[in-house]
This record gives structure tokens, sequence and C-alpha cells, in this order.
């Protein structure tokens, strides 16, 4: 991110985001939301609880925009969930309730080999699809061009988890790495078509979960698997784009700084600084406000601090590091955008 | 963002309340002119009946657990201590009542499954409790220690004299609340089973990590 010495005209927090994802200058840091704010508060205040707002186009327009409205953000994503595609793809699904995330029964794969990949040809109509589509078209229609909506469209990788299980799909890529890479090939439709469909619905910006991450897969995994492709799906999909990948990743922050991407969502398993010295000026970082402690556990004070880290550190982009938990507090939310706004006004003549 | 209300600092979280069409309700503190912290139940849930149900749940906290109303309609404990721990308690045990539910004190005795007999606490002077079983016996003896221990856990109690007794920081006797926290401190692992539970359920976890 840049601050200029001059001051920089107010900016809408569309305008905002989408300069520091073009690492452009801004007018204070924007504060992102490239996963989920949904809370069990949220929904009640606008009659949109879980798992209805996963399914339903207005109730997930209407929860979706909470994020501007109520917390002020300066974008909004209605794909609260990393399963839309995979139930559309035809994976058994657990919906769950309003207090708990949908989630995808892996220990019932739909695939076990390269054959059996097929996209549907009726997958941008699944109902499933539509919401999300649908859902993209009301916060348009109602938000304007005030906000950043960003949309989502899961990778190849985490398809082959939910569509294959985990343990079987990792294992194929320790036995027959030709044959997983051809797996991903086949799957990277999925993620392509579900992002243009996106694209033409109204998004400003596409987050791209692809779970590699830390715990099980190492950066070389990365470079060997996903680097390339991720490489492509910036050549194929004309917005910015926003690669996820939660865990410890700094062991493949440079590969993914080689992509192209706009910029890299990251967790709190990484120092800000580590993290931005390794990236530079070649991607902007998004986060990476801790969860589960922090956000979830602590009170607004906590909060203040991690963003004071970030804002630095020079992190671009500042938001939770992932989808939040659903109990957690509004007013440690609400501290991010507040922080945020009272650090560049204590700053503002030092730049 | 004008309706995200100031209530203070949210201590508790019920995520769907079974009796009242799954809506949320947050125990909310905030400290009173005079420095006393006080509590109030809010929900952001706009379904008819959720001011009664809202009510119906402040008053159960008071019949239950010994809190006083204020004229503003919050609610504090008379010694004017916080006794937060115990508040939150309180609040999640009159969240399990339905609104037909007649909520009275609970008495200053339970029956121990694992003793197979009656355990009294006895007010002493001082906010201080002592646990006594009608039965003798060293299993018994542990049961006594490890219902005093529960006590003082769910309470935020401290441990005064021997192990057997537990006591409130700010001297003065909680009947109601003892009785309520009585009913609990016999499987105080079991409560804090199910606040881990409560509070790991909304995290979304990455496939890598996810049991189904």
């Amino acid at each position: 991110m840049v601050i200029q010495p001059a001051p920089i005209k107010e900016m809408t927090s569309r305008q905002r985001v989408l300069a520091a994802l073009r690492r452009e200058p801004v007018d204070r840091t924007p504060v992102c939301n490239p996963t989920s704010v949904a809370t069990v508060e949220l929904m009640d205040l606008v009659d949109a609880p879980f798992p209805h707002a996963n399914r339903d186009p207005a109730a997930m327009a209407r929860l979706a925009a909470t994020s501007y409205t109520e917390l002020g953000f300066d974008s909004v994503m209605p794909v609260f969930s990393i399963v839309q595609e995979s139930s559309a793809l035809g994976c058994s699904m657990q919906w769950e309730q309003k207090d708990n995330w949908p989630t995808v029964r892996m220990n019932e794969p739909i695939w076990k080999d390269l054959d059996d990949i097929r996209i549907p040809n009726d997958f941008l109509t699944h109902p499933d699809m539509v919401c999300v589509l649908d859902a993209i078209r009301l916060l348009r229609k109602e938000l304007g061009d005030d906000v950043a909506i960003i949309g989502k469209t899961m990778g190849p990788w985490t398809l082959g988890y939910h569509c294959f299980g985990v343990e079987p799909f990792l294992l194929m890529s320790l036995d027959d790495p030709g044959r997983t890479m051809a797996c991903l090939e086949r799957m990277k439709e999925a993620t392509v078509q579900f992002g243009l469909a996106q694209i033409d619905a109204g998004v400003d910006a596409l987050t791209v979960p692809d779970h590699a991450t830390g715990d099980l897969v190492s950066g070389e995994y990365y470079k060997r698997f996903l680097m390339d492709m991720h490489s492509e799906f910036v050549e194929t999909i004309p917005v910015p784009l926003i690669l996820h990948i939660c865990g410890r990743t700094v062991d493949r922050m440079d590969y993914i700084a080689r992509t192209g991407m706009a910029a890299f969502h990251f967790d709190s398993k990484n120092e800000p600084a580590e993290s931005m010295e390794i990236v530079s000026d070649r991607i902007s970082l998004i986060g990476n406000i801790n969860n589960p402690e922090t956000l979830f556990s602590k009170n607004p004070e906590d909060v203040r601090k991690e963003v004071i880290a970030n804002l630095e550190a020079g992190v671009p982009l500042i938001g939770p590091e992932c989808a939040i938990p659903l109990q957690t507090r509004i007013e440690n939310l609400m501290e991010i955008p507040k922080t945020v706004r009272q650090w560049h006004n204590e700053h503002v003549h030092v730049h | 963002m004008a309706d995200i209300a100031q209530l203070g600092n949210r201590i508790e979280l019920v995520s769907m309340d079974k009796h009242f069409h799954d809506i949320t309700l947050g125990l909310y503190e905030q400290p009173a002119a005079d420095g006393v912290s006080e509590y109030l139940v809010h929900s952001y849930a706009h379904k008819d009946g959720t001011a009664e149900r809202i009510q119906f749940i402040m008053r159960a906290m008071q019949e239950l657990g010994g809190v006083v109303a204020t004229p503003e309609g919050s609610l504090r404990f008379a010694c004017g201590n916080s006794h937060r721990v115990a508040c939150k308690r309180l609040f999640i045990e009159a969240s399990k009542l339905p609104s037909e539910a007649l909520p009275v004190p609970r008495p200053l005795a339970v029956h121990d499954k694992k003793a197979a007999c009656e355990m009294t606490a006895q007010s002493l002077d001082g906010g201080v409790y002592r646990v006594s079983a009608e039965s003798n016996g060293e299993d018994i003896r542990r049961r006594v220690l490890a219902i005093a221990g529960g006590l003082r856990k769910l309470g935020e109690m401290a441990e005064s004299n021997a192990g057997d007794e537990a006591s409130f920081a700010c001297g003065t006797a909680h009947d109601a609340l003892v009785g309520m926290l009585l009913v609990r401190a016999p499987n105080v692992r079991a409560v804090l089973r199910e606040e881990d539970a409560a509070a790991s359920g909304g995290v979304l976890a990455a496939p890598s990590a996810q049991t189904v």
C-alpha cells in the first residue's frame, strides 16, 4: 500500500478496496472481508438465519449487507460457506442449523477416479449456485457502487477434498501426481465457470479459497500442483482474485506472489511483517486478525492491538483471517473499522 | 449502523433459544454510575413476542439467582459485586426454561447420584457456604469436596478454611444463587463440556480439519 504525502480525495468503499487490490494509493486502509463476517446476532437483526441464508438469495443478500451497513466494512461477501459448488456437484450435504456451518460429508465421496469427474451441464443453474448469483444481483441493486462486492469460487484442491475425501485425495497426490494433476485440470472448470458467472452477476473481485493448508500441504506441493493453475485463473477470470489458504503459509507466499493474484488472504499464524517482506509489492495482503482467540474470545482492546500491528506492518487491507466464528461479538467486529479510521486520523501528518 | 445497540460487553450468548423461535440471546454487562456491574438480556430478533421472552428470562434470573431489577430495567446483585461467572450461569439456566414455567428458587440441597445421598449447602456467616452429606464415609467425603469445588468453580468462589467450603468475595449470603449452582456442582465437567461445545460449534474448519 502507498499512502502518499498529499491527501487523497475521499474514496468510496468500493474505490478504496479496488485501489488497494491494485496496490494503488488509497485515502485510508480498507477493511475487507474476503470470506464471511456472519454472526448469529446479525442473522437475527435482518431475519436471515443459517441455513436459510445459505440457500435463499434474499436472506443471503440481507445478511451479507450487514458487513457494510452495520459493521462498517468496505466490502460485502454473500458466499458465507465453502460448500455451494460441492452441493451443485452432487456431494452429500449437512446444512446444519443457525449456529453452525454447513459441511460436505467427505466420508461419502462422490468420485474415486479421474473418469468420475463430471461438471454437470446444469452446474450453474443448480439452486445453490443460483442463490449466490441472485444474491450478488440483489446486493448490487441495493448497495449500488458504494461498496465492493466480493464473490467466492472454490479452487480445485478444495473441490478435490470435498468430492474425493481428504485422505483419498492426498494419497492420490502422493501415489500418482500425474493423475492428481489431471483431476485438478478437470475440476478447475467448476472454479472458472462459477467465477465468470459471478462476474456477470456483478462482483468486483473474487476470493478463491484453495485449501492447500499449511497443516497438510507443503510449500513445494503448492508450487508443484497449484501455482501455475492459479496463474491461469488470473488470465481467465477478469477481476482481481484473492487467494485464501488457511494456516502457516510463509513457505509458499513467494510462489503465491508469482501467480499474479491481486491479493493473498493470510492467516494469523503468519506474522504481518514477515509476510509483507516476502510478498513485497508483488501482491496485496489481506488479514490477519485472529479469529478463535482474538475476535471470538477477547475484547475490543485486543482487537485494536492486532489491527494496529497489521497497519504498522503496512498490510494493505485489514480484516479477519478467515470466516469468523458465528458467535463472535459484534463489538469486536466493529472495532476493526473503528481502529483503522482512528489510526489514519492519528497518522495523517506523518505520511 | 443505527441498529447495533450500545449495551456494554457481551459476556454470554445463547445462540438458539429452543423455547422461542431459535432466536439468539446475549447477556450484556455495563457498569452503572456507582461502578456496580449491571446486566441486560438482549436479542436483535424482531419476532413478535421477543420482548416478552426477554422479560421472562430476566424475571427468571431474579427468582433463580436473587439478582434485583433496577428502575432502568437492568439487573444487579444487591451486594454490589459483579459475580460475573455466576451470573453467566444464571442467564444460561434461565434461558433453558420455557416461558410458561414458574421459576422458583432452588433449595440449598441436591441429591447426588454418585454418593447416593442428599448434599446440603449450609449458609454460614460472611457469605460462606459449607457442603455436607447426610451420610458418612470416605467416598462420600470425596463427593462433598468435589461438590464444594464445583460450587467454587461455577460461582467464582474461594475456598475458606476447609475444602468443603465455598465463599463469596462480597461476604454476603446468596442463597438463591447457591441453590441454582448446586444443581450443576455435582457434575461440573459436563458444564465445562457444554461450554466448550458451544464455543467450538460456530467455528468454520478448513476441509482438512473437518470431522465429517
